[in-house]
């Protein structure tokens, strides 16, 4: 949970930083300098086109971050006022709501996404689109089954019976409830998405070169695989520990909370 | 020397500092072949702690913490930290509290109960399970039950099958943990005149119970447990008729209250 | 259930009839030759695109029933022929997948309850954490960097025969036994905390048999729902995995087919894929029911 924490907080500040401390222009060609190994100079050594590796790994943070963040609060921004409707509205939009969210659940997850990125085109604004538009689903149905179970407890009960608002109820019994899990679930699940939005990227589908990001990194590192080794070391070990970061975070908030497995 | 002696047996919780404390205390009774002694005590008073612990089956943090089990002059406990688990089936069984959760849900009764006579009695298992058909007509049960899963079976049927285990496993010494709560009188009569016949056989049982009614049916000797302690013990008929300890006497009195109540 | 499969055909044929550009015109564009106003019309007009949408989307779904999955925009085959070439691969990766995620899952979750919370189980906890935190595609390249270009165990890309796919399987498996390995974990230690088997051992069983016929067979049946949800990961997964090792399978199939934005083709293998999935969900289902049924198995 600390380890998680900090590591997560460290590379949020690395990652806001990262344009500030970047000792070079990420993306200035100095074709002099090309496949040069990790040195004095270039901590991390420089990429097929002369370009500081360290500079476009520190600039990249913030990309991958945000792509993340992105994907996981367009989920949340669909899914959580769906699962609410469909826990506390009438029969119908809970069925319909329902109905839906297992069409959509029905497609492996990176299919649905890779299938409605390509609608729009490969650009880093259709991945984050398409990723967010197949994770929403899986929140409705997660929100909608906290609702349900939190609505069953006897003092929520009773507040019903006492005639509260709904928007009171939810604010004051049941949102407190379902917050610990949902805390839990968004940290887990923004690793997860990094993983898939850096994965998707890797394949092309994503953010374009020449700007920096992880997965383009690792994209053009393939050709120098045996060549120049740092290249892919880098990118692969940020998005690592990243995602570690958030899956510790998430563990640790679990372990905190109490939750029993979830997601 | 009876068959089984408990001498000032402790159980305990494990913690660090104040955190570790006893919750049974110096208990010591003693059992022989086709006794009973009857375990009376409220709810929490530690009854199945007990139990499990001259079994061997307590779970950690809790463990004994002191005192001595003897069975047939062999010391189970202090000593060989397998002692007590190796008594387990053949020479001692317990049957647990509640026979729902006692009874795997995934295995038909008639698996359950060949099982026991498979593992102890080294019997073949096509051999073990045509004996628990027989068992089961012993415990009054249809013959048929043993495809059964138990949650197809009511209360009183899953305490049959624990007996039915109980007569398959032949041990020298039964632990019946609470086995007529939840019952109808009916039934727990039935009950109990089995465990009589279990008696008859030369078992001795341990009858733990909170119905002073099915105690005093069975044993010859009981004890009455508050806190964890072991407040008093001996012969039925005295405790019962002459209580030394408070709260035994207030138990009695309320039974006796209770008999007045219900003939006016 | 049939309502489920509506949804799926409804989802896929409006995200890809929905996306922007005419497929006429995509069309004209890959035939270099010159796209004429009348060229495209024409087009237009033989692939039904004039039809209002819930017309062209009957007539999909009546194509789609008779295995007609319509012509690939840059190639012009017929894409259900080229999926059919494609499955066996992806079948066997996942097969071989499996195979290894449910061992070592199998393997780590026994091992870390039997440990629970001792050091077996901390090792195997943290390595769960960090084998899910490796993304799929940075793992395949460091495998295949070391087993088959350094070491040269394995043939670099593509290849042929069954070799080909251990390094695959390899990468793919490697977080899901550690998502699996997890499942089982938890799901023995919550049996094991259960009376029967604390019962058990009062019957005088030894530890094995109790850990076997009391512990461990009830604690496969959770198992079993999660690996008919496993398929779909792998096969989302089969996208990287066998884009990154040139694996000729659907994963690769459907890669390719986003870059180029080959519609017909994305249709098809979306909606192969996701009935495999579904279809892979049915069976574990029906056979949890059965073993639910049928106790006996065990
Ligand atoms: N694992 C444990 N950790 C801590 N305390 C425990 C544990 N198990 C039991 N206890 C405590 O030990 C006490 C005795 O429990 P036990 O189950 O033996 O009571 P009992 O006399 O059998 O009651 P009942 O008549 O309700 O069955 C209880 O107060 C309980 O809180
Ligand atoms: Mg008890």
């Amino acid at each position: 949970m600390i380890a998680g924490g900090c590591l997560t907080l460290l590379i949020f500040i690395l990652a806001l930083a990262g344009p500030g401390i970047a000792p070079r222009d990420p993306l200035s060609l100095d074709l002099e300098h090309r496949l040069q190994k990790p040195d004095a100079e270039y901590l991390l050594g420089t990429d097929h086109l002369g370009r500081c590796v360290l500079s476009r790994i520190l600039c990249g943070a913030g990309t991958s971050l945000l792509s993340a963040a992105a994907a996981v609060s367009y989920a949340l921004l669909i899914g959580i006022p769906a699962g609410f409707v469909a826990g506390l509205g009438n029969r119908v939009a809970d069925a319909v709501l329902t109905r839906i969210c297992d069409a959509v659940l029905a497609f492996p997850f990176l299919i649905l996404a890779l299938a409605l990125t390509a609608v729009t085109g490969p650009s880093l604004k259709s991945l984050i689109l398409g990723v967010g538009m197949a994770a929403w689903a899986w929140w409705a149905r997660f929100v909608r089954g906290m609702v349900l179970t939190a609505k069953e407890k006897d003092f929520v009960r009773q507040g019903f019976a006492m005639g509260l608002s709904q928007i009171r109820l939810i604010r004051r019994y049941i949102l407190p409830q379902i917050l610990p899990p949902l805390l839990v679930s968004i940290s887990l699940s923004a690793g997860r998405m990094m993983v898939v939005i850096s994965s998707l990227s890797y394949l092309g589908f994503g953010i374009q070169p020449p700007a920096p990001e992880w997965g383009i990194m690792l994209r053009e590192s393939r050709l120098y695989l045996t060549s120049a080794l740092w290249l892919m070391m880098a990118p692969g070990i940020a998005v690592s520990i990243s995602v570690l970061a958030f899956n510790l975070l998430g563990e640790g908030l679990k372990d905190w909370f109490g939750v029993r497995g979830s997601g | 020397m009876k068959l089984l002696e408990v001498e000032k047996l402790s159980v305990g919780i494990a913690g660090k500092g104040s955190a570790g404390r006893d919750i049974v205390h110096e208990i010591s009774f003693s059992l022989d072949r086709g006794e009973t002694f009857g375990l009376l005590g409220e709810s929490g008073t530690g009854k199945t702690l007990l139990a499990y612990s001259l079994c061997g089956l307590l779970i950690p943090p809790l463990s004994i913490t002191g005192g001595m089990i003897r069975f047939a002059g062999e010391t189970l406990y202090p000593g060989d930290k397998k002692a007590l688990s190796r008594k387990r089936g053949k020479h001692i069984f317990m049957m647990f509290q509640s026979a729902s959760s006692a009874l795997n849900p995934y295995l038909t009764v008639g698996k359950q109960i060949a099982e026991a006579m498979e593992a102890v009695h080294g019997l073949s298992y096509k051999t073990a399970l045509q004996r628990a058909e027989m068992l089961l007509e012993r415990v009054r049960l249809e013959r048929s039950v043993v495809s059964a899963y138990p949650f197809q079976l009511s209360g009183g049927m899953q305490q049959r099958i624990l007996i039915a285990i109980a007569l398959g496993l032949c041990p020298e010494i039964l632990i019946a943990d609470e086995p007529t709560a939840g019952l109808d009188v009916v039934t727990e009569l039935n009950i109990l005149e089995l465990l009589q016949d279990l008696k008859a056989e030369g078992m001795g049982i341990l009858l733990i119970s909170h119905d002073i009614m099915a105690v005093s049916y069975l044993a010859e000797n009981i004890g009455v447990m508050l806190d964890g302690h072991l407040v008093e013990t001996g012969e039925t008929k005295q405790v019962l008729a002459s209580p030394q300890n408070a709260y035994t006497r207030r138990m009695t009195e309320a039974l006796g209250d209770l008999e007045v109540k219900i003939e006016k | 259930m049939s309502l489920v499969l509506f949804g799926i055909s409804v989802i896929t044929f409006l995200t890809m009839t929905l996306a922007p550009g005419d497929p006429a015109e995509i069309i004209m564009a890959g035939q270099h030759e010159g796209a004429s106003a009348e060229k495209i019309a024409a087009l237009r007009k033989e692939l039904g695109l004039n039809h209002p949408l819930p017309i062209r989307y009957l007539v999909w779904l009546k194509n789609v029933l008779c295995g007609d999955l319509g012509h690939s925009f840059r190639t012009g085959d017929p894409v259900a022929a080229e999926i059919l070439v494609r499955l066996p691969t992806t079948l066997t990766l996942a097969f071989f997948t499996f195979l290894f995620a449910a061992s070592v899952s199998a393997a780590g979750g026994i091992v870390s309850a039997l440990f629970q919370n001792r050091a077996p189980d901390k090792c195997h906890r943290l390595w769960t954490v960090l084998a899910v935190s490796i993304p799929d595609y940075w793992l395949g390249l460091m495998l295949m960097l070391v087993f088959s270009l350094k070491l040269q165990w394995f043939p670099v890309a593509g290849g042929s025969g069954l070799r080909a796919f251990i390094l695959p399987a390899l990468t793919l498996g490697l977080s899901v036994s550690a998502a699996e390995g997890r499942v089982f974990r938890a799901s023995i230690i919550e049996i094991l905390s259960q009376d029967y088997v604390r019962f058990a051992y009062s019957k005088g069983l030894t530890r094995t048999a109790v850990f076997i016929r009391h512990v461990l067979k009830p604690a496969m049946l959770p198992m079993i729902s999660m690996w008919g949800m496993l398929l779909g990961h792998l096969l989302g997964g089969a996208v990287v995995v066998e884009s990154v090792f040139s694996l000729p399978g659907l994963g690769k199939l459907t890669a390719d087919a986003v870059l180029n934005r080959d519609m017909p083709m994305i249709q098809g293998t979306v909606l192969t894929m996701t009935l495999m999935f579904v279809i892979a969900g049915q069976t574990a289902d029906m056979i949890y029911d059965l073993l639910i049924r049928h106790k006996d198995f065990l």
